[in-house]
């Protein structure tokens, strides 16, 4: 099992330190440090670009490309939060590029005649869809109400839950208040609670 | 009392004051205490669940994004060996340039190396101008795709010899070194690879080559399709078919090729992963690796450590990390310094 656990808060005078001297080398051209930075954070980024994307292909396209946009842009880099809220904001703006950069090209297609389906399925999940009911344990069970939440909702749960950021980190990343986190938190939990139960009882 | 609180609660976000409003509601009735701790078991069982997601490949694609780099900006072949450390695609338009520049030194390396070494006459029909050569410094390892579509995986301390673009009838590289392929199908152009002493021949299939410079002999193991392995020297002609799982190990001392079917190919293909695999590999033929791969030099304190057998998984990129299990696994002891390791024996 790939643990995030080890991955809880950020905010740690320590890894603002260590960032703060990791982006002055990777600024100066240091590539091993650039190096130790993708390494770092290469797997966890994947999984949640491709939680965004529901394809493998694309999670690895919108890591591949945050992370040369950094090391071509490094000079000029300014991050304000810390480089792991940052990195994670890049890939979701990458992951969501691509999705539209997709349906335009399908819908460009279609104009043109040509039909084509999206691929939308996503492999990970389907693994645990054929587990039979009884086979699944709680954790399973709750992320498989999870999944079947509205979009950002079931974002704002795994960024806390898999990832372990906090509420503040969360609202930088997607963008939203702070208040609107608390509010999906809880409406996550509410929609599991009930949907676990359910399936107990 | 409402959900959003007891949530935020859980998260650790709550201030003070919030704090005391959930404590208080708990201390209010077992029912509440019952609710939070059905609340508390979801919470504590969403935590860190990520097993059903593959991990990703992060070795594979720190390499391709080392190409990605490598194309945007100025190549620089300076010395006899294009140092390039990873990914190439020979697809990339900055290619004309490459090969106007590596044909001066390529020239002069084919002549250089194949005549030296006597294993290859160069073959007058291929333009020496589309020639480039690809090494691996020791402590890396890389891939490129050809412009046939082929993947090759070049191992530590390793080179290949190939054209930008294949115009005859047949798909020829050369290897010294170890190198994983996986050929791009085209029935009418067959992949040939050259060794010192021997030739690969295929038309579409994923295999690995080894024959590093001094070695005597050839190692060819195929992990999918079919292979035709055969000697190419002065000596009578030999050759095998081999099948997936097959290995074929050509002695290039008496000329003789053994076949052998393996059931588990890690041994000799995990390399490309970054990882390292072995089963009672004698520990002078594991420090041969380690040299290799970490770009260290390795000695034995005591002559009899390099004749003990080492089986082991090593996953870890880290060389402290490797040592550690090595020397755990065979109850030795290990030191490290700057690029030197020494294995000695527990006092």
């Amino acid at each position: 099992m790939i643990l995030f656990a080890a991955l809880a808060n950020t905010n740690t005078p320590d890894n603002t330190r260590k960032d703060t001297t990791r982006m002055v080398r990777i600024r100066k051209g240091d590539k091993k440090a650039f190096e130790a930075l993708f390494f770092e954070y290469h797997d966890q980024l994947s999984r949640f670009s491709n939680s965004i994307t529901k394809s493998r292909e694309f999670a690895r396209d919108a890591v591949q490309d945050v992370f040369l946009k950094i090391w071509r842009n490094r000079k000029d880099l300014d991050i304000k939060v810390s480089i792991r809220v940052y990195l994670y904001q890049a890939v979701r703006n990458q992951s969501l590029n691509l999705l539209e950069r997709q349906k335009n090209q399908i819908k460009l297609k279609e104009n043109y005649g040509i039909q084509l389906k999206i691929n939308h399925r996503n492999e990970d999940y389907d693994y645990k869809l054929l587990l039979k009911q009884e086979e699944k344990n709680l954790v399973e069970r709750i992320w498989e109400a999870a999944n079947q939440m509205p979009e950002r909702r079931r974002l704002v749960f795994e960024l806390h839950r898999k990832h372990g950021f906090s509420y503040s980190e969360i609202a930088e990343i997607l963008e939203i208040s702070i208040k609107t986190v608390e509010n999906h938190m809880a409406k996550a939990l509410h929609y599991i609670r009930s949907n676990v139960e359910n399936n107990l009882r | 009392m409402n959900l959003k609180l007891l949530v935020k609660y859980l998260a650790k976000e709550c201030d003070r004051k919030e704090k005391q409003l959930v404590r208080d509601w708990l201390s209010r009735s077992d029912e509440n205490q019952e609710k939070f701790k059905e609340l508390q078991e979801i919470w504590e069982s969403s935590k860190d669940f990520d097993s059903s997601v593959k991990a990703f490949d992060t070795n594979i694609e720190w390499a391709v994004l080392q190409n990605r780099i490598e194309d945007n900006e100025t190549l620089n072949f300076s010395n006899k060996h294009v140092n390039r450390s990873s990914w190439l695609s020979l697809y990339n338009p900055l290619l004309p340039a490459l090969s106007k520049v590596a044909a001066l030194f390529v020239l002069a390396a084919l002549v250089g190396l194949f005549l030296l070494d006597k294993f290859y006459v160069p073959d007058t029909t291929t333009p020496a101008s589309v020639m480039n050569e690809i090494s691996m410094e020791r402590g890396r390892r890389g891939g490129m795709t050809l412009s046939d579509g082929t993947k090759v995986f070049l191992n530590s301390d390793s080179k290949i010899i190939i054209p930008t673009v294949f115009e005859t009838g047949v798909r020829e590289v050369f290897l010294e070194g170890e190198a994983y392929f996986d050929v791009a199908k085209n029935p009418n152009k067959p992949f040939v690879i050259k060794t010192n002493g021997a030739t690969i021949e295929v038309l579409g299939t994923s295999f690995a080559v080894k024959n590093y410079h001094g070695d005597s002999i050839v190692q060819t193991v195929v992990e999918e399709g079919t292979v035709a392995f055969r000697t190419d020297n002065d000596k009578p002609m030999k050759s095998v078919i081999l099948n997936a799982g097959n290995v074929g190990i050509l002695n290039l001392e008496n000329n003789s090729i053994a076949t052998e079917y393996v059931t588990d190919l890690g041994f000799y293909l995990d390399w490309k992963d970054g990882y390292l695999k072995f089963k009672d590999e004698p520990m002078k033929d594991v420090a041969k690796k380690l040299e290799r791969k970490y770009d260290i030099e390795v000695v034995f304190l005591e002559k009899e450590i390099s004749s003990m057998n080492l089986t082991a998984e090593l996953r870890s990129r880290s060389l402290e990390r490797v040592l550690k299990t090595i020397s755990m696994s065979l109850r030795i002891e290990y030191s490290l310094e700057k690029d030197r390791v020494s294995f000695d024996l527990p006092d």
